[in-house]
């Protein structure tokens, strides 16, 4: 939290600006956070709705990271930010990418539960 | 080579600096590019140096990543670019992200390849599946930073749907190495070894993918992540 | 086995996704320049301007020396009239009457757009002076209103602070960042809807530039506002809207954020990035 350091620049739209994105970036954490968890229970549990409860969050993370970083390229080209201000964008930058990873490694759990079980159904009928 | 677009500027030095990032990203491109081809060559000949000088090669693409990285912020910082200019930079550090996991990627195989020669008995000429597939990782790899050299996205979507034919030999690799598991037991462990390698290239098909997408939004400033190969194609027509 | 419960997660991941900043709401113009072309003597200097200034935006004018953006800024509220030879064909609209319009009272216009220099350009008198100067022309000499007046305007100019407790000294006392805050309380204590500012931090130390810059964000609250830099990153800085003028000519606009990431014209492209044209 305190790296984003908001509300203590003399800019007030930067600050605005840092806050939005620090909101979003926490929130894609949190639903990453529970793909991953419930990607997890899905397969260990062997539920098939819920791993494809978690296929259908894939494209609110894919836009989560698409407009987190499409605010943080605004930010850096009309503010111009340097020292800490910039390496924080940058990481966030680096952070999208790998949050969008964790996420796909959850989704490709919830793939492999789904195809799994189904075998299991199809091969107890036959 | 072409310079149209990192030239130009009216500032001499900002010029330079920009040539200097694109050179140390295509040699650390080649670095990647060398790692791939002695890795799979590794394995399938069983030359244990050659695996190892692969595990060695990566402290250097790693320097590079890091050297590459902090050359990139600096330069944001002091020259504060805009379009272009500031896309250009964006990607390198994207780029260099993504060589860098495909350089972790060639090592993992070129470990496998020491494994499996410590466990071969002898045979020096093995796992002949995955060459194709190792080539196309390689030509796809190649041919983004040749676009990347040239600044271009001309053809970019022949690229791209090269990682699709990656995808269906993957698939296919694991089919018959499933088939072969399930008519002789016996062929377990070699099959499981071959599915790591065979999952290592099809991740380097998948970051040599996301390369070309960062070229994509290098030169057009659009944001063509997550689209499907139909819907990049449509989209780089409009 | 035991899998642990997923967290609860109460908030709402798609709305949060969509929320956006303050200055993405939709606009409507408050200035529409309409086919403008501008002579000096036979030599002209605008080409058919055509663009919209957004209400209560700020809208920067940016291009290298001599495109015209002083020229087009101060067409805005007809001070070419005071320069000799010079021909203007086409309309500008404030609200959608014709400043151009013979009918039009140019006092008055001056009055609903405020202006403001590149040097701060105080008058010697004391601050207080100052700031009540338009309305003692308009024949307002309530004290208290003219002392109400006096203490909003400096607080709209982020001044007021500094200075409350020496309002009778000599504003040319003043730094040179407190003058230029300074104008900038004189301009907007006649409320004005519209202010144009011709370079207005350019004679500044950087600090001082910061908080005109700020004081730009905060005027736009109640003012439509059109600046000229030649500072690109000032322009980034501070506006909404940014045009891109080149030898006359109105190249490009649209919304800052995106002229700056992605223009659509190889000339304003390499402009910004600083290249050869």
């Amino acid at each position: 939290m305190d790296n984003f350091n908001t509300a203590t620049h003399i800019s007030g739209r930067f600050d605005e600006e840092l806050e939005s994105i620090h909101t979003k970036i926490v929130a894609m954490g949190q639903l990453v956070e529970k793909q991953l968890s419930l990607s997890i229970q899905a397969f260990t549990t062997g539920n098939i709705d819920l791993a494809m409860q978690v296929l259908k969050q894939d494209d609110l993370i894919d836009e989560y990271e698409s407009a987190i970083d499409a605010e943080c390229v605004s930010t850096i080209a009309l503010r111009q930010p340097t020292g800490i201000d910039l390496s924080l964008l940058v990481a966030v930058i680096k952070a999208t990418g790998e949050l969008e990873g964790i996420a796909a490694k959850a989704e490709g759990i919830a793939d492999i539960t789904i195809q799994l079980n189904q075998t299991k159904q199809v091969d107890s009928r036959g | 080579m072409d310079n149209s677009k990192i030239a130009h500027h009216i500032s001499e030095n900002f010029n330079k600096e920009l040539e200097d990032i694109r050179n140390k990203v295509l040699t650390m491109g080649g670095l990647v590019e060398e790692q791939i081809e002695q890795a799979v060559k590794a394995l399938t000949t069983g030359n244990m140096e050659l695996a190892e000088l692969v595990i060695k090669q990566d402290n250097e693409v790693d320097d590079f990543e890091m050297e590459i990285d902090a050359e990139c912020t600096q330069i944001i910082a002091l020259r504060q670019p805009a379009a272009f200019d500031l896309r250009l930079l964006l990607v390198v550090l994207r780029v260099i992200n993504e060589l860098e996991r495909i350089g972790d990627l060639a090592e993992r195989i070129a470990k496998m390849a020491i494994y499996l020669s410590n466990n071969s008995e002898g045979r020096t000429d093995q796992y002949h599946e995955l060459k194709h597939m190792a080539g196309l990782v390689k030509d796809m790899l190649h041919s983004a930073l040749d676009n990347f050299a040239r600044m271009s996205i001309d053809g970019i979507t022949d690229i791209t749907r090269c990682d699709e034919q990656v995808d269906r030999e993957y698939a296919s690799i694991i089919r018959q190495l499933i088939t072969q598991m399930m008519e002789d037991p016996r062929n377990i462990t070699r099959s499981m070894d071959m599915l790591w390698t065979v999952r290592a290239l099809e991740r380097i098909g998948d970051h040599s993918r996301y390369i070309c997408e960062h070229l994509i939004y290098m030169v057009k400033g659009e944001d063509v992540r997550h689209l499907t190969q139909a819907e990049l194609e449509i989209k780089m027509k409009s | 086995m035991s899998t642990p419960e997923p967290r609860s997660h109460s908030f709402d991941a798609s709305s949060i996704l969509r929320s956006t900043h303050k200055h993405d709401d939709p606009v409507e113009p408050c200035l529409k320049v309409e086919n403008l072309n501008l002579f000096y003597g036979k030599k002209q200097a605008l080409f058919g301007i055509n663009m919209e200034m957004p209400k209560k935006k700020v809208t920067a004018f940016i291009g290298p020396s001599g495109c015209g953006k002083s020229t087009l800024l101060r067409c805005v509220n007809r001070m070419n009239d005071l320069v000799d030879n010079v021909t203007i064909e086409g309309k500008i609209l404030l609200h959608d009457a014709n400043i151009y319009d013979k009918s039009i009272n140019v006092a008055a216009l001056r009055r609903r757009v405020g202006m403001v220099f590149q040097k701060p350009n105080p008058f010697p008198k004391s601050i207080f002076e100052n700031v009540t100067y338009g309305l003692r022309i308009q024949g307002i000499n309530d004290k208290r209103i003219l002392e109400e007046t006096v203490e909003t305007s400096l607080r709209g100019a982020a001044l007021w602070d500094e200075v409350k407790d020496r309002l009778n000294d000599n504003a040319l006392g003043l730094s040179g960042g407190q003058q230029q805050r300074l104008v900038i309380a004189r301009a907007i204590a006649i409320s004005p809807e519209v202010l144009l500012l011709d370079e207005p931090a350019s004679a500044l130390d950087p600090i001082s530039t910061l908080k005109i810059e700020e004081l730009i964000n905060e005027l736009k609250e109640k003012y439509t506002i059109v600046i000229v830099t030649h500072n690109m990153q000032q322009a980034a800085r501070v506006s909404d809207y940014t045009a891109f003028m080149y030898m006359g000519e109105l190249i490009e606009m649209g919304a800052t954020s995106q002229l700056f990431t992605k223009p659509t014209k190889k000339q304003t492209e390499d402009y910004i990035t600083g290249r050869y044209g």
